[in-house]
C-alpha cells in the first residue's frame, strides 16, 4: 500500500506493556467505512461486517472503522484516510453470498443513470470532490456481498452471514 | 402559442427521488405535478412488538441525515408514555447534540446542494476551481458538526449514547472546552458565508402560505414547545393529528398534508417566521444583512433561513457548553419505570417538525406507532408553489422554467428517502 501521510509509529501490545520498543513499523491510515441500513436485512451488510472486526487488530494496523450508516456525505468523514475501504451490499447479479472486491473504476464503468443509486452518486461525488481538492484517500476499494433479502429485519440472511469470514479474509489482505 | 413538456425524473441534489411534470398546450397549462414515486417504508410496523430499548436504537436508522432528530423524537415519545422526567444536564446535552445535526444538515444543503444553483453551476465540482476556499470552508464546517455529533452522541452518524431518561456516556469537560474553541472559530467561517450569500441573487417569488413550527416561550425551539401556526396560533403537540391531516393523492406514494389553508410549510423558514425574535444576536444580525424578515413568503429564502439558523445553533452551542462546564458533568442513572400508555415526541428536524407517537403496554412493548416526517408535510406546499410559479414565468424558455422548478424543490431540502443505497453494478466485459 502506498502513501504514509498520516503514518504512525506502531508497537506490539506486549512491548507496550513492558515499556520497551524494539521494533517500529509504519502503517498509513486506513478507514473501513461500513454503510447500509441495519433495519433492512442484508442491506445492512456493511454495518454488520464492521461490528465483527477485531478492534485491537485494526488499531495495530492503524485502521479504524466508521459506521457510515445512511450518511449522504462522506467527504468530511474520510478526508484524512490514506486508504478507504467501503463495505456495502453489492447487487451484481450473481448468486446471493457472492463476495466482491471492486475498484472505483469498476463501479463507475458499469453505472448508468438508470441503475445509479443516488446514495452511491453521493459517495462517488464525495471521493471526486476530495480528489479535486488534493485531499482524501489515495486508494479506494469496495468490498461487498450479493444480498439475499433486503426486506425488514435486523439479521443477515444465512447465505450472507456465512460469507462474513470470507470477506474478513479479503479485508485482511487490504490492510 | 406556448408549448411546454417538462418531465424531470429524479430531481438531482435532493435526498431520494421526486419527479416534476409540466405540460402546456396552446399557451394553456394542462398539468403541473410534483410526484414521489418511491415505495413507502412503513418502519412503524417494524417497531411494533419490540421493547422500548430496541425502538430507541432502531429509530435513528430510519434516516441518515435526520438520525439525531428521529432519535430525540423517539426518546421523548417514550419518556412521555412512561412519565419520565429528565435532568437539567440531560436537557442541555440533548440540545447540544441536536445542534450538531442542524449544523451537519444545513451546511450540507446550503453549500453542497443549493449554492451551485445560486452560483450558476451544475454541481459543487466546478466550485473547487472557481471558489476553492468556499468548498474548503464547507468541509471544515461539516467536519466540525461531525465532531460535535461524535463527542455527544458517540458516533458521527446515528447516535449511540442517547437513551430513554438520559445519556449512556458523557463527554469529558476538557473535550467540551476544546469543542467550544472550535465553535468560536467557526463563527468566522459563518461570517464569510454571510458575505458570500449576501452577494448572490435569490429568485424573487412570493406565495402566501401557513407556516408551522414548534414554539417555546423560553427560546428558539428545536426540541421543546407547542405547535405554532402563523395562521391559528399554538396547539399542544398531543393534538398533532389535528394539524397534519395527512391524505393520499393518486400521483404520489408519499402522503400530503394540509391544515388551515390548501397547504403549509415546515422547516427553517417556518421556524424563522414563527420564532425570529428568539434568535441569538449574531443570527438576528445575519438575517438583517441577508435581507430576511419575518414573515417571508419566498420559499427560495429557505437556504438563507438555514444560514441564519446555523449561526444561531453555533452561538447557542457555545452557551450550552458554558453552562455544562460551569455545572460540571456527573454520571446519572436514567430513572425509567415502564408503564402502559401513549406518548408523543415532537422536534424540529432540519427539514421541519417531526412527530413520533407511541403506545406501549405495561411491559414496555410497543403496540402502536405513527411517525409524521417533515418532508411529507411540505410536498403539498411544493405542489401549490409550482401551480403559482409556472404561470408567472411561462414566458421564459422551457430550460429556464425547468431550472426554476428544480431550484424550488431543492430549496425545500427534501429528504424523500434515504433508507436504502445498496450498490448496483453492471459488469462490462
Amino acid at each position: 500500500m502506498n502513501g504514509s501521510r498520516t503514518a504512525v509509529t506502531w508497537k506490539t501490545s506486549l512491548q507496550k506493556q513492558k515499556g520497551i520498543m524494539t521494533e517500529e513499523k509504519i502503517y498509513p491510515k486506513v478507514v473501513i467505512l461500513g454503510i447500509g441500513n441495519l433495519l433492512l436485512g442484508d442491506e445492512g451488510i456493511g454495518i454488520h461486517f464492521i461490528q465483527t472486526l477485531d478492534k485491537d487488530y485494526l488499531r495495530h494496523h492503524n485502521a479504524e472503522t466508521i459506521d457510515g450508516g445512511l450518511c449522504p456525505e462522506f467527504a468530511s468523514l474520510v478526508e484524512d484516510a490514506s486508504k478507504l475501504i467501503i463495505v456495502d451490499a453489492v447487487k451484481g447479479g450473481k448468486p446471493p453470498g457472492t463476495t466482491y472486491r471492486l475498484s472505483v473504476d469498476d463501479v463507475t464503468a458499469g453505472l448508468s443513470p438508470a441503475n445509479l443509486s443516488l446514495h452511491y452518486a453521493n459517495i462517488l461525488d464525495s471521493l471526486k470532490l476530495l480528489q479535486k481538492l488534493g485531499k482524501g484517500p489515495q486508494e479506494t476499494v469496495i468490498l461487498g456481498i450479493e444480498p439475499q433479502n433486503m426486506d425488514w429485519g435486523l439479521k443477515l440472511s444465512a447465505e450472507v452471514q456465512e460469507k462474513l469470514p470470507e470477506l474478513q479474509a479479503i479485508l485482511s489482505r487490504e490492510i | 402559442m406556448k408549448e411546454l413538456n417538462i418531465n424531470v425524473h429524479h430531481v438531482t441534489r435532493v435526498e431520494g427521488h421526486g419527479n416534476i411534470t409540466v405540460n402546456a398546450r396552446n399557451g394553456k397549462l394542462e398539468e403541473i405535478i410534483w410526484s414521489i414515486p418511491e415505495s413507502p417504508r412503513f418502519f412503524e410496523a417494524m417497531f411494533r412488538g419490540r421493547s422500548y430499548e430496541d425502538v430507541t436504537w432502531m429509530t435513528p436508522r430510519i434516516c441518515g441525515i435526520c438520525s439525531i432528530a428521529h432519535s430525540t423524537a423517539s426518546i421523548q415519545a417514550t419518556e412521555a408514555a412512561f412519565g419520565v422526567e429528565i435532568s437539567e444536564q440531560t436537557l442541555l446535552l440533548r440540545k447540544l447534540l441536536f445542534h450538531a445535526e442542524t449544523l451537519q444538515s444545513h451546511v450540507l444543503h446550503f453549500y453542497f446542494l443549493a449554492a451551485p444553483d445560486f452560483l450558476g453551476v451544475g454541481s459543487v465540482f466546478p466550485l473547487v476551481d472557481t471558489h476553492t476556499e468556499v468548498v474548503l470552508r464547507a468541509l471544515r464546517l461539516k467536519k466540525l458538526a461531525n465532531d460535535l455529533a461524535d463527542l455527544i452522541g458517540g458516533r458521527k452518524t446515528h447516535p449511540l449514547t442517547c437513551v430513554v431518561g438520559g445519556f449512556a456516556k458523557l463527554p469529558e469537560v476538557s473535550e467540551l472546552k476544546a469543542m467550544r474553541q472550535k465553535l468560536v472559530q467557526a463563527m468566522d467561517d459563518m461570517q464569510e458565508t454571510v458575505k458570500l450569500f449576501k452577494g448572490l441573487e435569490i429568485p424573487n417569488f412570493t406565495r402566501e402560505t401557513e407556516y408551522i413550527a414548534l414554539k417555546d416561550p423560553k427560546e428558539y425551539a428545536f426540541i421543546n414547545g407547542d405547535i405554532a401556526s402563523t395562521d391559528t396560533g399554538s396547539t399542544s403537540i398531543n393534538s398533532y393529528l389535528d394539524i397534519t391531516n395527512e391524505f393520499c393523492v393518486p400521483h404520489s406514494t408519499a402522503k400530503f398534508s394540509k391544515h388551515n389553508r390548501d397547504s403549509y410549510m415546515v422547516g427553517a423558514l417556518a421556524r424563522f417566521n414563527n420564532n425570529a425574535r428568539q434568535l441569538s444576536p449574531a443570527a438576528q444580525k445575519a438575517a438583517e444583512e441577508l435581507g430576511l424578515k419575518a414573515i417571508c413568503h419566498n420559499p427560495y429564502m429557505i437556504s438563507i433561513a438555514q444560514i441564519v439558523e446555523t449561526i444561531h445553533v453555533i452561538e447557542d452551542a457555545i452557551n450550552l457548553i458554558d453552562k455544562l462546564t460551569v455545572r460540571g458533568l456527573r454520571g446519572e442513572k436514567p430513572p425509567v419505570k415502564v408503564r402502559a400508555g401513549r406518548g408523543i415526541g415532537a422536534v424540529e428536524a432540519p427539514r421541519g417538525i417531526l412527530f413520533h407517537d407511541y403506545t406501549y403496554d405495561d411491559k414496555g412493548i410497543l403496540v402502536n406507532a405513527n411517525c409524521v416526517i417533515p418532508t411529507n408535510q411540505n410536498h403539498n406546499n411544493i405542489q401549490k408553489d409550482m401551480e403559482t410559479l409556472v404561470p408567472e414565468i411561462i414566458d421564459q424558455s422551457q430550460e429556464e422554467i425547468t431550472l426554476r422548478l428544480e431550484m424550488l424543490v431543492r430549496a425545500y431540502d427534501p429528504c424523500i428517502s434515504c433508507s436504502t443505497h445498496f450498490l448496483k453494478v453492471k459488469f462490462t466485459q
